[in-house]
Order: C-alpha cells, then structure tokens, then sequence
C-alpha cells in the first residue's frame, strides 16, 4: 500500500516557461504520486495535523459519531445524547383535581393512577439548548397493582412556558398525544414500556430550546382516546423526555 | 396511599416511644384527614402519658365539624384552638396545631388558623404517641402524618395545606413523617428517628392526598 508522500518528488529535469516539451517520464513520477497520495487518503493511515488516523471501513449507523482509540484509529459509536429528561413518580407536581397519587410498591415510588377515573400527573422541565427540533418521545415506565391481562391507555400533553407571554394562573397545555394500547404483562409487577410521541411545532405546544414546560401524563381510563379496559391502578415508576 | 380509619373498630396506629415525651412547647402537629361524616368526634394525632389524662390532641370536635388542638393536664384543666371553618364530608382536609405555651396554641385547617390562650399546665412526660384516636376515634383516610419540635410559623402552615411534603418544611426540627402509605405491617417513620407505628384493629389502605414531594434534578 502505498504511503502519503510528504513531499512531491521534484522533477528531474526543470522546464523552463519557452513552450520546451516536458518528458513523459515526469508526467509519469507527478502521476504516480497523485495516485499515492488517492490511495493513502482512501485506505489510510493517513496523517492530519501530524496524526495517522486509520478510518472504519464502513459508515456507521444513522446518528453515530466517530470515536478514537487514542492510537490513530477510529470507529463509529452511538452519537452524543439528544435530549433527554426523566423523572421518577417523586417529581410529580400534582393538579389540585384528579390526580394519580403516591404509593409504594416494595419501596419503589408509584404513582397510582385509577382504574376507571382519569386521573393525571404533572411533570415540569426547561427543554434543553441541545434541543434541534427533532419532536419529542415521552416513554412511560408502567406496571399494573394486580392485573396480568388486559390493556390500559395513556395520553401526554405539553404546556409551553415562554417567557413574558403565557400567564401562569390558568392551565395552558396543548392537545394531548395518545399511546398505543399498553398490555398488561403475564407477571404481577413486571414494568413494561409505552412510548407517546409529539411532532416539533404547535403538537407540543410550539416549545422550544430553553423554554420551561409542563408535561401532564393522564391515564384515559374511561378510554375516551383508546381502549383502557383494566378496572384497577395502573403504577407509574418513570417518565422519560426525549428528542425523538 | 393512606389509611382508613373506622371509629367502630378502633382502629389506630401507636408507639411507646416517647415522641416528643420530653420536649417542652413549642411543637407542631399536621396531617391530612379525609372524613366521612366531618361532624363525627374523633382524634387525628395525639401525644398522651398512658392511662392517664395528659395529653395533647388534635382532632375533630363533635358535631359541630370543627377541627381542634386540645391540650388537657392531669389536674383536670383543658384548653382548645377551634377552628373557625368547618371540615367537608370526603374532602382532603390540611389538619394542623402548633402548641406554642402553656396558654397560646393554634389549630389550622387548610391553612387558617384560629388561638386559644387558656392557661394548661401540661405535663411533658409523654410516653406514647396515637394516630386515630384514644377513646375518640376517628372516621376516615389519614395520611402524611407528621410532627416538629418546633413551632411552625405561619407561612410552613400555609405551605403544608397547599400539599409540601413535611420534608420540605423545618427538617432540621423533624421528630418524626408518617406518609402512611398503608402497605406495610407497621408504618414507617421517614424521618430519622425511625418511630415507626404499630398498627391496631387494621386500618385498611385507601387513596392518598395530593402532595408535593421534594425531588432532585436527574
């Protein structure tokens, strides 16, 4: 394999600017240098800034980024952390009406939220700079006080706080984003994960990077947005952000 | 979740543990009471010396729907802080006294409060301490029970019936936060103190109030 020159060889015979033929045989030694100087940069090593870096062979996955060895040689890796929040039920901020109230379970911190009034719990955050308006992903950490069958269903909202404009006294959140049908597991007290999703814009309330917010979490369960046809508390143990 | 109390089973949580047995005034009192027929006696927390008349409660009064911070001494003398507000059948109720000397003490009820400045000469030699009755027992959810050795002043009382957690408010005078969350064969202190109550006749479990419970960043 050829390496990276560090200097273009010099012609053996000089041309001066009179219009003198230049000899095949230079044009050939420039050529093969450019060649080597193609292959080093298309299979590596090759040097930057007095470094030899050795690339992957393939290009990584989408969002990956690049990581060294410290030795020259490089690799993809799951790229830096997009934005991310999460809370678990003690950092509920509770509405003064129907909402999910606190419980344990083997000294886990729940939520309880009812199995047949909707009952709802409150989350609050400043969106991160990092955000790159890439929609949000709320994932619900979910598990069921009794049931091993049956599906239950929850909703999201987001209340932008932006600054000087929104008046406080008064609720403001935006329409609520509904989850898939989230299925008891077969084992009492195994977690299972739910996932609700909001587009950039006015889905979530228009937030925007370095904004304050709310998040509410409701479980429909009169199932007005989807089916929810477990009767009894539904315990929420986390609540994640995301940019999607 | 909290815990449901039935005055016709006598039912209560208690420890023989001296809390707050040998602090003088001031202390303070709080929890949350849900009851079922608000015009129904029944004490909510007390501080007592056993078998005898020594003690300081608070509770509901009797028929009138008030709630009340009652201290009685041995010699048989006795005064009360009254609400002037009244509790609502099956609605969370911020129940709370701060017994400040042995003639001023303040009841509050969701976050107001009236005095009373009779004269008791209290004996603080408490040796056990109640939730849900002696002799008056009451009927309804009990839950984030707690007790300081402080006199809480006015803005940690309004704080506490907006929802804080007793947490949030004084820790350094903590003696002893009973969430009551209803799941264990004994309820745990949460505190320090570790004055974790025996549990009498079953309470059942039941929901809990809304409550704002301190959290960090993650």
């Amino acid at each position: 394999m050829a390496s990276f020159p560090t200097t273009i060889k010099s012609f053996t015979t000089k041309v001066d600017g009179a219009g003198k033929t230049i000899s095949a045989a230079h044009v050939n030694d420039l050529q093969s240098e450019v060649v080597a100087i193609e292959t080093a940069i298309i299979t590596g090593p090759f040097p930057i800034r007095g470094v030899s870096y050795t690339w992957p062979a393939a290009d990584g996955s989408s969002g990956n980024a690049l990581l060294t060895n410290g030795a020259g040689t490089l690799s993809w890796a799951v790229g830096p952390a997009k934005v991310f929040l999460q809370w678990d039920a003690l950092g509920n901020r509770p509405p003064a009406t129907a909402y999910a109230t606190p419980d344990t379970r083997n000294a886990h911190a729940v939520l309880d939220f009812d199995g047949t009034t909707d009952e709802e719990a409150i989350f609050a955050g400043v969106l991160p700079v990092a955000y790159a308006s890439g929609g949000l992903t709320i994932e619900l950490y979910i598990a069921f006080t009794t049931v091993t069958t049956g599906s239950a269903h929850f909703q999201a909202s987001i209340e932008r706080i932006d600054l000087s404009s929104l008046d406080i006294d008064a609720d403001s959140f935006a329409a609520v984003n509904e989850s898939a049908a989230i299925t008891a597991p077969a084992t009492c007290g195994m977690v299972v994960k739910t996932t609700i999703t909001f587009t950039d814009g006015a889905d979530m309330d228009s937030l925007a990077a370095g904004e304050a917010f709310r998040l509410k979490i409701r479980r429909d369960a009169d199932g007005t947005g989807g089916t929810d046809d477990i009767t009894t508390d539904c315990e929420l143990l986390r609540v994640v952000l995301r940019e999607t | 979740m909290s815990r449901n109390f039935t005055a016709a089973s006598s039912q209560y949580l208690y420890s023989n543990l001296p809390i707050l047995g040998a602090t003088a005034r001031p202390c303070t009192f709080h929890c949350w009471f849900l009851p079922v027929t608000a015009t129904d006696n029944g004490v909510l927390m007390m501080s007592l010396t056993a078998g005898t008349t020594n003690w300081r409660q608070l509770g509901l009064r009797s028929s009138d729907g008030k709630l009340g911070a009652q201290e009685r001494e041995l010699a048989g003398a006795s005064g009360i802080a009254t609400s002037t507000g009244v509790l609502t059948n099956g609605v969370w109720a911020a129940c709370g006294a701060v017994w400040t000397s042995a003639a001023s003490r303040t009841v509050w009820l969701n976050g107001a409060k009236d005095t009373n400045t009779d004269a008791v000469a209290l004996t603080d030699s408490f040796d056990t301490f109640r939730i849900g009755g002696q002799a008056n027992y009451a009927t309804g959810d009990i839950a984030e029970a707690a007790a300081w050795n402080v006199g809480l002043d006015d803005a940690e009382m309004v704080a506490l019936a907006k929802g804080y957690s007793p947490d949030m408010i004084r820790p350094a005078a903590h003696v002893a936060y009973w969430k009551l969350f209803g799941n264990a064969a004994s309820e745990a202190d949460y505190w320090k103190n570790k004055y974790d109550l025996a549990i009498v006749n079953a309470p059942a479990k039941a929901a809990h109030p809304r409550i704002y419970y301190p959290t960090g960043a993650f």
